[in-house]
């Protein structure tokens, strides 16, 4: 999660200002060591396969990135105009970090990596917008088996 | 908001994991976020990542400028197009340098060409509610498509010219000193005044950055 501090004063007044509930803290539930996890990538890069279905300048959707993607064969449509791209077209792996993840997982600093990630497009909506949607993909994941999420923001 | 878990890293926007093409780096800041996995207490847990993101020795040693000097930019609203279309063929060797150093270029979104993005926006920037586009994507979502394009393909040539400039230099070289940004810019206080709701929110929040709004609305002479 990015620094606001870093932020041009205009973007991080936008920012600050949204207003949003605070959620409520739910006890977090204990699991395996991170070396027995099966870890999935979800970003909110508005990230997808290119032939894939684009985002939409409203869209509370999520695309599926098979693990076995080539990140080559990835596009992003995020509606955002205020964040830098230079970045991800050089290297998806600066918001999806998935060759990273898959090295640790060689490495078995982690025990394994998802079949499948996922991509939304991060506009700033409120929570309880998505919340549906999130619940739905919890299916996903728990029937991929995964018990460990690294949201990457963007 | 209070999230489970998160880590706080001092990187930009749109760079969560720090730098491209640093494989460390980035695991470094992938395993710091893991490694929250394994605390307890009560949430939110922050976490701090302690490194800055890494500049190349690239960065360092070579000044980046870009080294196509254009025209001064024309105010005259029936130039402007041509002006970008010029701009555009004095950057074409740079973006071929850069799909020879990537192996390609990146896969335009919105499905049509660079002279058509361009036709778009010097329509709607000469007024036109409807322009032609030969797209079924909905003018909304075909603008904002296009201009994602039109970054890209600069940004692409930017990287294709000598020097590594930085994506803030980058970004502000496109938005300060294209005749492209103009034009975009021209467009968005054109679609302000548009029937449809939803183009004047995109031409208020989805076409120019924010932080270049002032400026380049000034250049325009809106006030």
């Amino acid at each position: 999660m990015v620094d606001s501090s870093k932020l041009p004063e205009v973007e991080r007044q936008h920012l600050l200002g949204k207003e949003l509930d605070p959620l409520p803290a739910i006890p977090l539930a204990a699991g395996p060591p991170l070396n027995e996890r099966r870890i999935a990538i979800i970003t909110t890069a508005g990230l997808h396969r290119i032939d894939d279905e684009r985002f939409n300048l409203v869209d509370l959707s999520y695309r599926v990135l098979p693990v076995d993607v080539k990140t080559g064969d990835l596009s992003m449509t995020h509606s955002s105009v205020h964040f830098d791209r230079t970045g991800f077209r050089e290297d998806v792996n600066l918001v999806y970090p998935i060759d990273r993840l898959k090295e640790l997982a060689e490495k078995g600093e982690i025990g394994s990596v998802a079949s499948f990630h996922y991509s939304f497009m991060g506009a700033g909506w409120p929570p309880q917008m998505i919340e549906e949607t999130a619940k739905q993909l919890a299916v996903l994941l728990k029937e991929d088996g995964v018990n460990g999420v690294v949201l990457s923001p963007v | 908001m209070k999230p489970p878990r998160f880590l706080a890293v001092p990187f930009e926007l749109g760079r969560p994991f720090g730098a491209p093409n640093q494989p460390e780096f980035q695991t470094r800041v992938l395993r710091a976020a893991l490694q929250l996995l394994e605390r307890l207490e009560n949430p939110p847990i922050l976490e701090w990542f302690p490194e800055d993101a890494p500049e190349t020795e690239e960065d360092m040693e070579t000044a980046w400028s870009c080294p196509v000097s254009f025209a001064p930019k024309l105010e005259v609203d029936s130039n402007r197009m041509n002006q970008v279309l010029s701009e555009i063929e004095q950057l074409k060797p740079w973006h071929e340098v850069y799909v020879l150093k990537h192996g390609r270029a990146s896969h335009f979104v919105s499905g049509l060409d660079l002279p058509r993005i361009v036709r778009l926006f010097d329509e709607l920037a000469q007024g036109n509610p409807a322009p032609e586009t030969g797209s079924e994507t909905p003018l909304p979502e075909l603008i904002r498509l296009s201009l994602d394009d039109l970054r890209t393909w600069y940004g692409e040539t930017a990287q294709g010219q000598p020097g590594k400039g930085s994506f803030q230099q980058i970004n502000e070289w496109f938005w300060t000193e294209t005749a492209a940004a103009l034009l975009v810019a021209a467009a968005a206080v054109a679609l302000e005044n548009h029937e449809d709701p939803f183009l004047r929110g995109i031409a208020a929040r989805a076409l120019v950055q924010r932080q270049y709004q002032e400026q380049l609305f000034t250049a325009l002479g809106k006030k």
